[in-house]
């Protein structure tokens, strides 16, 4: 079959050579308005009207990122969203993991109807339970604390994360946990020592989607915010931004870069984990 | 012999062991006797416990409210709805041209949102997954990107790209003879729909990438070898190789897709808030209007929008499996 013939050669490199091309167009649409936001964001805002399409800002200034910084409360916004990142990943790993682990594991009554309820439950669009949400933080004094709009948000991530665990346990051969069992773990020593460890990839997973998550969360931050505004996100800061600055492009700019650019930095180092994690739980 | 052996020497292992844990044989007894079963269900039930708590109050409860509230006329204030109205929420909801023009745009947008987004982002994939590919990894990082960025973000940005007065879009597309004039993408009410879509495709195609990706490792390389000796050409391989073996991955991803996209919400409010004229309008923001954006806010009615798209999207799903169980058989 190894025919290579000067023709066969030709064509393949013309084969190669157009998929580089697609690829490479491509890549230059999806990046195009990421590049624009960063670059305008060193604009002047008269630039912004003359030159709206170019990506070279001339003159470069950081003005807009001095206004951004200064007006609004974006260091704040910035702690609140890190700490809000942290605590809704941990939850949702320590739920994620442990009851994942369970339902893939292990047969015991009431598993089908969990499952059921689970899953069910997974397709009701979540602006539309917004107002008992509301209403049982408010009752359970949960309103305008960080406790609340944790747990109010991990309900919100939190399914997927234990379908993404079930999927990887159920896959996770017998002998395992027999292994354990000999060692006379038990329990839970079997799951922290053994089974939680093995675990890794969805971990990575779960983690780096949830941080994305958390850093983009708007609506639920929001309502559980309204009258303390020292305790929002970057989310919800960049909206109220928005709001005050409705004809100051660059500065919006300038804000906008603020908020996202260290998520994609985070995201680029820890890309190829990531996608890693997510090829093991399919394969899993 | 062999049999033998093995006999005498389990009860001195099983002593070993023990011996090292500091227990006695009895031990052993009393934990055979105290039946591991029981004790594993105990520590199933407290694995289970806290999931169970977060899900009962703050997935399941909100849902079971909602469905109460919708039999009450209750504009959110007071503690409790009390003005009770039996079916009339649902009988309005009917009778509602701006729910079924709601659900309309809804179902629009979820057909052609897959309809373009699940096969771009596996054809993609399958290019990004040649091994041999070089700048693959460049070219992931590109197509990721936009995930990462917040739907406000992402609205405040393309409705600069997109403004027609000097949006760096119709500059670019007059400039090459594209346009014979600027066009007002999301002002018009026939293209407004269609560019939302659009928008939302580059926003998540990323995530979708990687689902085809991981499912794409999954196929083994024997199959695409086989093809190669059979002189397939790299489309023959795709629809001939690669869809058969990913039937499974595609259901799935299919699936997700759909149910994502019926949550659709945010990025609706941040482009056009529904406008112009309702032709963006879909079922999260019209409830969004009539919970939060009027003065005097319908809950129950919303709630009945909640209650009855969730039952309409149930009936579609099982209609769908019905239809798509017979073209199998058939």
């Amino acid at each position: 079959m190894a025919k290579a013939t000067g023709g066969d050669y030709l064509r393949r490199l013309m084969q190669r050579g157009s998929l580089h091309a697609v690829l490479i167009l491509l890549c230059i649409i999806w990046i195009y308005p990421i590049v624009w936001m960063v670059s305008a964001s060193f604009k002047t805002n008269a630039q912004m009207w003359n030159n709206s399409a170019g990506l070279i800002p001339d003159p470069l200034q950081l003005d807009n990122y001095v206004r951004a910084w200064t007006t609004s409360n974006f260091s704040i916004y910035f702690l609140n969203t890190v700490i809000f990142a942290v605590s809704v990943v941990a939850l949702i790993v320590f739920l994620g993991s442990t009851s994942g682990y369970v339902l893939g594991r292990f047969k015991f009554p009431g598993k089908r109807l969990i499952m059921v309820l689970f899953i069910g439950t997974t397709v009701v669009p979540r602006a539309t339970t917004i107002i008992p949400l509301f209403q049982l933080a408010d009752m359970l004094g949960l309103l305008n604390n960080r406790i609340g709009y944790t747990l109010a948000y991990t309900s919100k991530t939190l399914i997927i994360a234990i379908l993404l665990f079930i999927g990887f346990y159920i896959g996770v051969p017998r002998e395992m946990e027999d292994s354990g069992a000999i060692d006379g773990c038990n329990f839970w020593q079997q799951f922290r020592h053994i089974m939680l460890p093995l675990a890794k990839p969805i971990i990575g997973t779960v983690t780096i989607l949830n941080t994305i998550g958390a850093w983009k969360a708007f609506m639920i931050p929001l309502v559980f915010t309204f009258s303390r505004p020292n305790l929002r996100t970057l989310g919800v800061g960049m909206y109220a931004f928005v709001g005050e600055f409705s004809s100051d492009w660059a500065a919006m700019a300038a804000a906008a870069s603020i908020s996202i650019v260290p998520m994609m930095v985070v995201f680029l180092l820890f890309q190829r984990y990531f996608i890693e994690g997510l090829a093991g739980a399919v394969k899993g | 012999m062999n049999a033998g052996r093995s006999d005498v020497q389990e009860p001195n292992l099983q002593k070993s062991v023990l011996n090292k844990r500091g227990l006695k044989k009895s031990d052993l007894h009393k934990a055979a006797v105290f039946n591991p079963e029981g004790q594993r269900s105990m520590w199933i039930a407290l694995f289970l416990l806290p999931t169970m708590l977060v899900f009962l109050m703050f997935i399941l409860w909100p849902i079971i409210a909602s469905i109460y509230y919708s039999f009450f006329q209750w504009n959110g204030i007071g503690e409790w709805p009390s003005y009770y109205v039996g079916l009339r929420n649902y009988q309005d909801l009917i009778g509602d041209s701006h729910f079924w023009n709601a659900f309309k745009n809804t179902v629009v947008f979820v057909v052609l949102n897959n309809l373009i987004k699940l096969p771009l982002t596996l054809i993609i994939a399958y290019m990004l997954n040649n091994p041999r590919l070089r700048f693959s990894n460049l070219y992931r990082t590109g197509l990721f990107l936009p995930m990462v960025s917040s739907t406000a973000i992402i609205g405040i940005v393309m409705t600069f790209i997109l403004n027609p007065w000097n949006g760096p879009l119709n500059k670019m597309l007059l400039e090459i003879g594209v346009l014979g004039r600027p066009v007002d993408w999301l002002g018009n009410i026939n293209l407004a729909m269609l560019v939302v879509i659009l928008v939302e495709v580059w926003h998540y195609s990323g995530q979708y990438i990687i689902y085809w990706l991981a499912g794409l490792q999954t196929i083994p390389k024997e199959l695409y070898e086989a093809a190669e000796v059979d002189g397939a050409n790299s489309v023959q391989t795709f629809l001939f190789v690669t869809i058969p073996a990913l039937k499974p991955v595609i259901i799935i991803v299919t699936l997700l897709g759909i149910v994502m996209s019926l949550r659709v919400f945010d990025i609706v409010m941040a482009m056009t808030g529904g406008g112009p004229a309702f032709s963006t309008d879909v079922i999260g923001t019209f409830i969004y209007r009539n919970a939060f954006g009027t003065a005097s806010p319908r809950i129950g009615y919303s709630s009945a929008v909640a209650v009855l798209f969730g039952g309409l999207i149930m009936v579609l799903g099982t209609l769908q499996g019905k239809i798509v169980g017979r073209g199998n058989h058939g």
